[in-house]
């Protein structure tokens, strides 16, 4: 996983990704997490590249039911 | 930077994608989209009216306080019912989020606690009684939403559960062929006498991920913890392989749901038509199919083990 997190952001660098594409290569379902600013408490909006000054949560939205 | 329009009023940024409808929505759009949905399964299934008085079930969690929440804003009348399962901090934090979302709203909340009424948390009942805690948990759970809704005059009964939890129980039953589950498995159950009141689940046509969205943009707070008991439960498994559907197949699990209600369910009829008949039970009047109810029978084995909570 290390080593391909570090390729992952060699890639990244060059043309900064959406949460959707990081979602997808660390094979996190989007159907099961809310993406949060932390520092808002807003959604983080989709389509939106990544930016270093950040905090994004990652929100579980599956329950037991 | 990339801007995403909504694609329903096609000014505003999006603010959620919804990969199961390829929506792309905008928190005004959003919003309207869930109270759409709502509406739409109260109405489709003739759950309730706005005369009736809704009871509803909350546990702190995103769906029931989000349910809460949209009945209000759809104009009935709605009062909360929560119990306090005796789970240590998890239980703390689930009651403190309910009696404050009630009190900010100034809400009707009834509030029943499982250690004060059976001496032990559900934890430790269970392991009295050697019975699964989620097992016990959810009898006591309807058996005690039951009585409060019987002893407050209320009309109906509802619950959070929304459409991955009705999928996911579906999709289990159906992988274990438990006919007679499959044959109740409806969003509407009937009032039976008068000892058990209706049961409805207006979020039938929401998903998990709507619901979650939907408190984080009304500033809802609620419990993110998932209950420690549930650790390793199927149902969990089952609704990670339903997502994973839904990703490659858009539309699968509504798809799943809606085809077995309105075509399929009758099917297992049989199953249902050879239940016991309900009659009431002999100590408390919960309708049951024995003689006593499945919480009358906890607390005499409850006692016959010496547990603080049993009947003497």
């Amino acid at each position: 996983m290390k080593v391909r997190y570090r390729e992952k952001i060699k890639e990244y660098n060059d043309k900064l990704p959406t949460l959707e594409v990081i979602l997808k290569d660390f094979g996190l379902n989007p159907l099961g997490v809310l993406v949060v600013d932390r520092k808002t408490g807003a959604l983080f909006p989709p389509g939106q590249p990544m930016r270093s000054d950040l905090e994004l949560e990652l929100r579980a939205v599956i329950s037991g039911g | 930077m990339n801007i995403v329009k909504c694609k329903v009023c096609k000014q505003a940024e999006a603010i959620i994608k919804l990969e199961n409808y390829r929506l792309n929505l905008c928190p005004g759009c959003f919003d309207d989209f869930v109270v759409r949905r709502v509406e739409k399964g109260i109405r489709h299934f003739r759950m309730f009216g706005h005369r009736d008085r809704v009871l509803v079930a909350v546990s702190g969690g995103k769906d029931s306080l989000g349910l809460w929440d949209l009945l209000l804003r759809l104009g009935y009348r709605a009062d909360g019912f929560h119990i306090d399962l005796g789970i240590g901090s998890y239980s703390q934090e689930s009651t403190r989020l309910c009696r404050e979302f009630a009190e900010q709203r100034k809400l009707k909340l009834y509030v029943r606690s499982v250690p004060e009424e059976f001496g032990l948390g559900i934890r430790e009942v269970a392991r009295s009684v050697r019975r699964a805690p989620c097992s016990i948990c959810g009898m006591l759970k309807r058996h005690l939403m039951n009585r409060t809704a019987l002893d407050q005059g209320c009309d109906v009964l509802a619950t959070g559960h929304n459409l991955d939890d009705e999928a996911t129980s579906l999709f289990g039953n159906v992988l274990h062929w438990q006919e007679d589950y499959l044959a109740r498995q409806f969003p509407v159950l009937p009032q039976v006498g008068a000892g058990l009141k209706r049961k409805v689940k207006p979020l039938i046509f929401v998903g998990e991920k709507e619901m979650a969205a939907y408190v984080t943009l009304k500033g809802i707070p609620y419990i993110y913890e998932e209950c420690p008991m549930s650790k390793g439960a199927m149902s969990l498994h089952y609704k990670e392989i339903l997502n994973q559907l839904e990703l490659h197949s858009r539309g699968t699990k509504l798809f799943f749901l809606k085809i077995f209600l309105d075509e399929q369910r009758q099917r297992f009829q049989k199953a249902e038509d050879q239940q016991p008949a309900l009659a009431p039970c002999t100590t408390c009047g919960t309708m049951t199919t024995a003689g006593l109810c499945a919480a009358c029978r906890l607390r005499e084995k409850l006692a016959e083990r010496g547990a603080p909570g049993g009947r003497s």
